[in-house]
């Protein structure tokens, strides 16, 4: 009896590790990983020069950077152990295939954290090439990655109790990314809690965050990394990673006994339908005909809202800012910050949020909801589509602009933080640039998670090109005859290095967009 | 019921958090309060140099006996270095607590602990400036007859020169009562170029001064004593303004409370990068000199030689292995439990592999290099300042390190990446990994023999048509790698090893002049560009990296700011100031477990021109 369950339980977990070893994602993720550890060494290397125990800082960046993948794509790998067959509706034939609950759950979620599992083991070379550097230890450099695989085991099964209590591959990634975060910063939220409003006034409300600030502090990953990183005779375990093991083997448990009950009927859900509005409602919407321009018209009137999304957004930005005027002076003397520029901080985010989310629909909603080979075949031109889906993007984008340009002025000789510009920072706005390029080209090419792979893209190309850009501008000062040192950064030495590379970059990101609309059509 | 049980859950929870911290006494019960802390002498710290900080605590509660601990976190919240030091409070006393910490950059924040709670722990910052001007008073006048003037109380004044680098001009309308090393601490202050501006008593008559302060008995406006300065002013410390000091003490403005200063400095700065000099409103340069960049050459002397190439070629060999190999393996192989079995091994091996180089690039001992700058007070007396890189090569652990003399000061220079330091008792201990190195500061006074040098002519005219000499007699044996004399504001290079050292192309320059190139050289040499290269192709002798230290060395003998003002580059214009590169000496074998050591002495004696000798 014994043994036909054990081999249920390890039939699943073989065939998705021989999957998994077959898969080409599951390389190019650990080549990236060995490849940006590699990169990490080099600098590391070169900053030996100047500091003392680089090693320290390079495994401390390393495990931190490993700390945030787990969080991130471990969400989104974890979250959706059970919800991806749910969604397939092959979870049923699994069921009639004979496994056991447990051996599926074993099988698919324990195949997951051993190949993550992995992908940190074979960065451990590098990890010891940091004692070569200096300032750390072996049992330092053991404490951190036994510290990161006991939150990625919690991860992981967080992940498989949220993926059977879930329906929704969605749901259940977001809500463990939500709870990941919740074990790294709950006592850091914490401790913030109580700096004010009811966490500092009253005296229950204060000593509960107290309590999850000090429990918080002390099961978190990120906490115990900076412990092991600190001292030198840290011990290899601690409290955080045996309740971590402890908290991953009751969740195992309690989703071992939930699951039949939230994975019986989850089948027959329908999927998800966009709404669209009748003919009254359309009135109601104050959505014109289309005249000249049918794409920007259903731009402006279906993904950006209309009318009512644009006059209801204008209303309410004039009011934060009027608003934020008259409340100014009180604010000051109440917290010492200017309330106009905190709005006028919020209004900039949100128009980059904004800019984001239109790059990332503006191909993409087309893509995801198959309607972009009919976009095509209208008798337009790709340029002319393009452009008139922009002109309608960029209508919807006009309270947000505008409400920014009224607080500009509004602030106007305040020192403003954002008002106090500095050519430097135009490294930041054609990074912003790119990103968005970035984003409208990944929209069409993945079908979720375009921001994400546009930020790492963006991220990894800037490690390697920044400093080459910082190169380019020194070798350029270097041809001055006076002291180079006394231009100041903002030259054209600086600009035109950084403009070239970044409009090259742009009508690169341009290009492939095209061809890739081209190949997503053929698809 | 769901709710209803987290209701329960967090009832239970915060009532244990509720209980403990009833169950901690509040700061004022516990006994002890911080009254007071403050930087410097007029509450204002400084730059990359040893400043004390004097806190005020008082015990409302029986009589304790503390462990108070000065520590600085750098950018990640590490612990960088720990000053400590033990002390009895008795009841319902006050005591002030002198600690004198390396201050790398006023801005950074200090914390004071005298328990372990954290109510028993204060944040300290500074703020800086560069005057360093003060009326040293009584305890009974220290509100009343002051002004404005910034005030210290007589019985704060530190007990050796080593930590009087933060003052520049001292006030006196009375004579202190200061035991010996107080006042052994103020004359050779005073010697080595300090200023002391004697004022009128309240009645308006001349101060006394007996008991070892008879040189202070002044009727000139302005009289030289060793290198320094004592001014008589005929005004009441009531009396002297900030414009009084502007113009008739320091011939400049004031930094610390002149806000249009600071912000024109500021704005001068802004826009630079991480190594760029700061620069004046015209453009130009503020002279500048660099701990740092002394720091950083000594640090390529101490540290273990790794064989990067070996260690490089198996890191790609290993990588290639996963990009190439690894992938169609997997592909191919049947049974995956042998394919990750592979990956396991493979990357344990790796990791032993490389454990194995770093422990072969790094037999031999634990080794210190230095630098260091013995500023001539009296004959056969120094003031000592000096930077030392510690590296450790197989033995990771606890390192003592200690510098001989007296009034020893040690310090941490690291902003970032330090290892843990405690400094106490007149030593310091650096819990050092295996490999690592670490950067430290620190200042003492040495007694030690003189070096024989002279110029062979006195006249400012043979300096001018480079006919002046410096000759070293021959029972000096050590080599003299580099020379400089500076005679008011102008320096002159000389070369040679020993004996008579020759004139070289750098003559007659100014101090900006002179050290504006090495300035550049060393900034460009930091820049990517041409550090990326000097990275991979640096193949300089030892004695090529010290001799590219001697600038910054020579910069930093005047002991001033950063931002270095035109006066501080001129010394009286009786005196020649002669500063020799040269080997360390017995008296300055520094001791502890650190037994390969190495470095230069930057020798700086201020010869009267008149005498010539």
């Amino acid at each position: 009896m014994f043994v036909p369950n054990v081999l249920n339980l390890l039939t699943l977990l073989s065939h998705s590790l021989r999957q998994e070893s077959r898969s080409a994602s599951s390389h190019r993720f650990r080549i990236g990983s060995l490849l940006v550890a590699t990169w990490m060494l080099l600098s590391a290397h070169y900053y030996s020069w100047f500091v003392g125990g680089i090693g320290r800082e390079f495994v401390r960046a390393l495990t931190y950077l490993d700390l945030m993948l787990i969080l991130v794509a471990g969400s989104s790998y974890f979250g959706s152990v059970i919800t991806e067959e749910k969604e397939q509706g092959t979870l049923g034939l699994l069921k009639l295939a004979g496994f056991s609950n447990a051996g599926l759950m074993f099988g698919k979620s324990s195949a997951r954290i051993v190949i993550a599992l992995l992908i940190f083991l074979i960065q451990l070379p590098f990890a010891f090439l940091a004692i070569v550097l200096g300032g750390t230890t072996v049992t330092q450099i053991i404490a951190a990655y036994l510290s990161l695989a006991a939150f990625l085991i919690l991860l992981g099964n967080v992940g498989l109790f949220l993926s059977v209590v879930c329906r929704r591959n969605s749901s259940a990634t977001s809500l463990t990314f939500v709870v990941g975060g919740l074990v790294l910063w709950a006592g850091k939220l914490a401790a913030f809690a109580q700096t004010a409003g009811m966490g500092k006034k009253v005296a229950l409300v204060r000593s509960a965050l107290q309590g999850v600030n000090e429990i918080g502090l002390k099961f978190s990953p990120e906490t115990r990394l900076s412990e092991a990183m600190l001292y030198r005779h840290t011990p290899l375990v601690t409290g955080q990673f045996w309740a971590s093991l402890g908290i991953a083997a009751a969740l195992f448990g309690v989703s071992w006994l939930l699951f039949d009950r939230f994975t019986e009927y989850t089948e027959t859900h329908d999927p998800h339908r966009a709404r669209s509005g009748g003919r009254a409602l359309r009135w109601q919407l104050g959505v014109t005909r289309p005249r000249g321009d049918a794409v920007a018209w259903k731009e402006f009137h279906f993904s950006g809202g209309g009318f009512t999304t644009l006059v209801g957004k204008s209303l309410v930005y004039a009011g934060l800012i009027i608003a934020a005027k008259l409340l100014d002076a009180r604010f000051k003397v109440q917290y010492g910050a200017n309330l106009t520029e905190i709005v006028h901080a919020c209004l900039f985010a949100i128009l980059l949020l904004e800019c984001l989310a239109f790059s990332g629909s503006f191909l993409g909603s087309e893509f995801v909801g198959g309607t972009l080979p009919n976009l095509i075949l209208t008798p337009n031109s790709l340029g002319r589509i393009m452009a008139s889906k922009f002109c309608g993007g960029l209508v919807v984008l006009s309270p947000t602009l505008v409400a920014f340009v009224a607080g500009s002025l509004v602030l106007r000789g305040h020192d403003a933080l954002l008002l106090d510009w500095h050519p430097r920072e135009l490294v930041l706005v054609f990074g912003f640039v790119l990103l968005l390029h970035l984003t409208a080209f990944y929209s069409i090419r993945v079908r979720r998670g375009a921001v994400a792979w546009a930020v790492a893209t963006l991220v990894l190309a800037s490690v390697f090109v920044l400093p080459l850009l910082e190169m380019v501008r020194m070798s350029l000062l270097a041809n001055e005859t006076r002291n180079p040192f006394l231009r100041a950064s903002d030259g054209p030495e600086f600009w035109a290095p950084l403009l070239y590379t970044s409009v090259m970059a742009c009508l690169a990101m341009q290009i492939a967009i095209g061809l890739q609309v081209r190949r997503a059509v053929g698809e | 019921m769901p709710q209803r049980l987290f209701l329960i859950i967090l009832l239970f929870a915060t009532a244990g958090a509720q209980r403990t911290s009833a169950m901690e006494p509040a700061p004022a019960e516990a006994g002890i309060q911080v009254l007071d802390a403050k930087w410097g002498f007029d509450g204002f710290s400084r730059y990359k140099t040893f400043v004390p900080l004097h806190i005020v605590m008082k015990n409302s509660g029986p009589a304790k006996t503390l462990r108070v601990q000065l520590t600085r976190a750098d950018a990640l919240n590490d612990q960088g270095e720990v000053l400590e030091q033990e002390i009895t409070i008795s009841e319902e006393t006050t005591r002030v607590i002198i600690l004198t910490p390396f201050v790398s950059d006023p801005g950074e924040t200090w914390t004071l602990r005298w328990g372990l709670r954290e109510e028993e722990s204060l944040p300290i910052k500074g703020q800086s400036a560069d005057d360093g001007i003060v009326f040293i008073a009584t305890k009974s006048d220290l509100i009343h007859r002051t002004g404005s003037l910034p005030v210290i109380d007589e019985d704060e004044f530190p007990t050796s020169v080593t930590a009087l680098d933060a003052l520049r001009v001292v006030f006196l309308d009375q004579e202190p009562r200061w035991p010996g090393a107080r006042r052994k601490a103020f004359q050779e202050w005073l010697l080595k170029g300090g200023k002391v501006v004697v004022l009128d008593l309240p009645d308006g008559s001349t101060p006394k001064f007996a008991n070892g302060f008879e040189y202070l008995n002044v009727t000139r406006q302005f009289t030289p004593y060793g290198v320094g300065t004592i001014q008589r002013l005929q005004l009441s410390p009531q009396q002297v303004t900030k414009t009084v000091i502007e113009k008739q003490i320091v011939g400049r403005p004031l930094t610390g409370g002149d806000t249009a200063t600071k912000l024109k400095a500021y704005e001068a700065t802004r826009g630079n990068g991480y190594w760029q000099p700061a620069l004046n409103a015209d453009g130009t340069p503020i002279l500048s000199y660099s701990r740092d960049a002394v720091l950083t050459e000594l640090k390529e002397l101490a540290g273990t030689r790794q064989r990067w190439g070996l260690i490089y070629l198996t890191v790609f060999a290993y990588v290639g292995w996963q990009w190439r190999i690894g992938w169609r393996w997997g592909i191919m192989e049947k049974q995956p439990g042998r394919f990750y079995g592979w990956l396991v091994g493979l990357s344990l091996g790796f990791s032993l592999l490389f454990f194995a180089f770093g422990r072969a690039g790094a037999a031999g001992e634990d080794r210190v290099r230095s630098t260091m700058i013995a500023r001539r007070i009296t004959g056969g007396l120094y003031d000592v300042e000096g930077w030392s890189v510690l590296a450790t090569g197989l033995s990771g652990g606890e390192h003592a390190f200690a510098v001989p003399g007296s009034g020893q000061l040690y310090g941490g220079t690291e902003s970032y990446g330090s290892n843990p330091l405690l400094i106490l008792d007149g030593k310091m201990t650096a819990d050092l990994s295996a490999f690592s190195t670490q950067k430290v500061a620190f200042r003492t006074r040495v007694e030690m023999p003189d070096i024989p040098v002279s110029l062979d002519s006195a006249a400012q005219e043979m300096f001018q048509s480079k006919s002046a000499k410096v000759i070293i007699d021959p029972s000096y044996k050590a080599p003299v790698y580099a020379a400089v004399v500076v005679i008011g504001k102008q320096v002159y290079e000389y070369t040679g090893k020993s004996g008579t050292l020759k004139p070289t192309e750098n003559w007659g320059g100014t101090m900006h002049d002179w050290i504006n190139p090495y300035n550049m050289r060393n900034a460009k040499r930091m820049s990517w560009r041409t550090s990326l290269l000097a990275w991979l192709f640096d193949f300089r002798t030892a004695d090529e990296i010290y001799m590219d230290t001697f600038a910054d060395t020579v910069g930093n003998a005047f002991s001033v700011g950063p931002t270095v003002f035109a006066d501080s580059f001129s010394l009286p214009e009786d005196y020649a100031r002669v500063m020799l590169y040269t080997d360390l000496p017995r008296e300055l074998q520094l001791s502890g477990d650190f037994p390969d050591q190495g470095g230069r002495m930057l020798y700086v004696t201020d010869v009267p021109l008149s005498g010539g000798k």
